[in-house]
């Protein structure tokens, strides 16, 4: 083999890419030839020269931050779960292929929720509002037409001496109200949806609507029970968010820690370390030492552990 | 039929991989999360290796895994999901590696001069901090490196970095970077070959 040739496979022979035939030949002809010996020489000090960049492995807190940063836009984003009220929704909408097999099953969810439904807005809201026949998206809030929703059997009983059969059913009706955010009935209809409607992207909704209010104490309380108790991990992000500038309250403080020691959502907890410890409290001193030993979250147990350094406080619990 | 429910509870570590995508793709973020956290780390390495940025491998970090999430339910275990995951990986720091050179042709186009002070000219260096002289003799190396590595069109930057920082085989390489073998072991060598003409006085 020449040693043009010879030379032309040292940086693969470098990189472990020359089959087990090409690597003896080089090997052998290196042995015996100066100029090609010197050329591997110098392609091993050409590697060796680039390793020279500084290293690139990224610090846990680097990490940590990305993994934040990715799992707040995948909840902020994400679309709402196939939940059994989507799926009922769906239904009724005719969305779904499979209707028939579903139908047993909606007949009483339906029933539970025209229960449900049914006493949230008659005994809330169903005397505030006259029906208009021209609805108007200005000035006083509107409450448009009714109209059926959905419908539930609760018997059914067959009379066959007269051959008639009597079934009760039990009707629920959609109604569209519209008015201004700041209009009260509007304001007790966003709390109301926020804190109990079944539905999270209505919840999510109602919290981004209220949250320019968050300093009205109707808002902020409806925010803190989001935050600490939807069951939809993205709703209480959102009350989280907007409850970042409240984050010196001593309510908010306490709901915080709240989060930081329960909430299954690592994300979460992040959120409420990085605001919770904005400003070096020794109050928070006893959370901190409990989260270091119990967190299983990375950058939690790490971001205490150096919040009770700077706080010159002992890391361990007695 | 598999059945995971999973809302509200840590996963355990030892799930398997299939789990957890089945999981992920019915939209369970935790699993997804868990997904994320095996390889994250990996492949936030491999981004700051071939961006040298860090604020870019943020971004990269970003956008590889949010897309990995959008297109989740397309993953079909024909491959790997380590494979599936380093081919969005290798293809959005391609994508960035793409953007930063059309930004700096810009630039030169313009006559506006694009040197200045990049990361690699503020980056630490551990190994070299206990000896002054060490440590400029190094950082003008990694500068020097590091302008060079700018001369090689990004495909052959990638085939160069895969290779030399990663270690990787030249058949995984074209894998990822959907070219043949022999299209990147030629793009190793005209990367090679800039890059020793570049660094020819070097120190050593």
């Amino acid at each position: 083999m020449s040693c043009e040739s010879i030379q032309s496979q040292i940086s693969l022979y470098l990189y472990d890419e020359l089959g087990s035939v090409e690597t003896e030949a080089l090997e052998a002809h290196v042995e015996s030839c100066g100029a090609c010996s010197r050329a591997l020489a110098e392609e091993r000090e050409f590697f060796a020269a680039m390793s020279e960049l500084p290293s690139a492995e990224p610090s846990h807190a680097l990490v940590a931050e990305c993994r934040h940063d990715l799992m707040r836009e995948v909840y902020r984003t994400a679309p709402e779960p196939s939940t059994a009220w989507t799926r009922f929704t769906r239904w009724f909408s005719g969305e779904t292929e499979n209707q028939f097999a579903w139908r047993p099953a909606l007949v009483v969810a339906s029933l539970a929720l025209a229960f449900v439904v049914g006493r949230t807005t008659s005994s809330d809201f169903s005397g505030l509002f006259t029906d208009v026949e021209e609805p108007s998206l200005e000035g006083p809030m509107t409450s448009f037409p009714s109209e059926p929703l959905l419908s539930g059997i609760e018997s059914i009983a067959l009379d066959p001496r007269r051959n008639r059969v009597e079934i009760v059913v039990e009707e629920v009706s959609r109604r569209r109200f519209a008015g201004h955010p700041h209009d009260p009935q509007i304001h007790d209809l966003l709390l109301s949806t926020a804190r109990n409607s079944p539905n999270s992207s209505a919840r999510l909704d109602s919290l981004d609507i209220l949250t320019g209010r968050v300093d009205e104490l109707d808002v902020r309380r409806t925010l803190l029970h989001s935050m600490v108790r939807d069951r939809n991990p993205g709703v209480r992000l959102k009350a989280l968010e907007a409850l970042r500038r409240q984050k010196d309250d001593p309510e908010v403080r306490r709901a915080l820690i709240d989060v930081l020691r329960r909430d299954p959502n690592s994300g979460m907890r992040v959120y409420a370390i990085d605001l919770l410890t904005e400003q070096p409290d020794r109050k928070l001193v006893g959370v901190l030492q409990e989260l270091v030993e119990t967190e299983g979250h990375e950058y939690v147990r790490l971001r205490s552990r150096r919040v009770l350094q700077d706080l010159n406080a002992s890391v361990d619990r007695f | 039929m598999e059945t995971v429910s999973v809302a509200n509870q840590p996963w355990p570590e030892a799930l398997s991989e299939k789990t957890l995508i089945r999981a992920a793709q019915r939209q369970d973020h935790d699993a997804f999360e868990q997904l994320v956290r095996r390889y994250d780390r990996s492949v936030l390495r491999v981004a700051l290796h071939l961006l040298r940025s860090e604020e870019d491998a943020r971004d990269a970090y970003q956008e590889i895994f949010l897309r990995t999430y959008r297109s989740l339910n397309s993953f079909r275990f024909q491959c790997s999901f380590h494979t599936w995951l380093y081919r969005v990986a290798t293809n959005v720091c391609l994508d960035f590696l793409r953007r930063k050179r059309a930004h700096r042709d810009r630039w030169t186009a313009a006559g506006t001069s694009a040197e200045g002070l990049g990361p690699l000219d503020t980056a630490s260096d551990d190994r070299a901090s206990s000896n002054p002289d060490s440590l400029l003799a190094c950082r003008d190396t990694a500068g020097r490196i590091a302008k060079a590595l700018e001369l090689l069109t990004p495909k052959e930057r990638m085939v160069f970095e895969l290779k030399h920082y990663e270690g990787l085989r030249l058949r995984v390489i074209g894998d990822r970077l959907a070219i043949s073998e022999e299209a990147a072991k030629n793009g190793l060598f005209r990367a090679h070959r800039k890059l020793r003409a570049a660094l020819k006085d070097v120190p050593r």
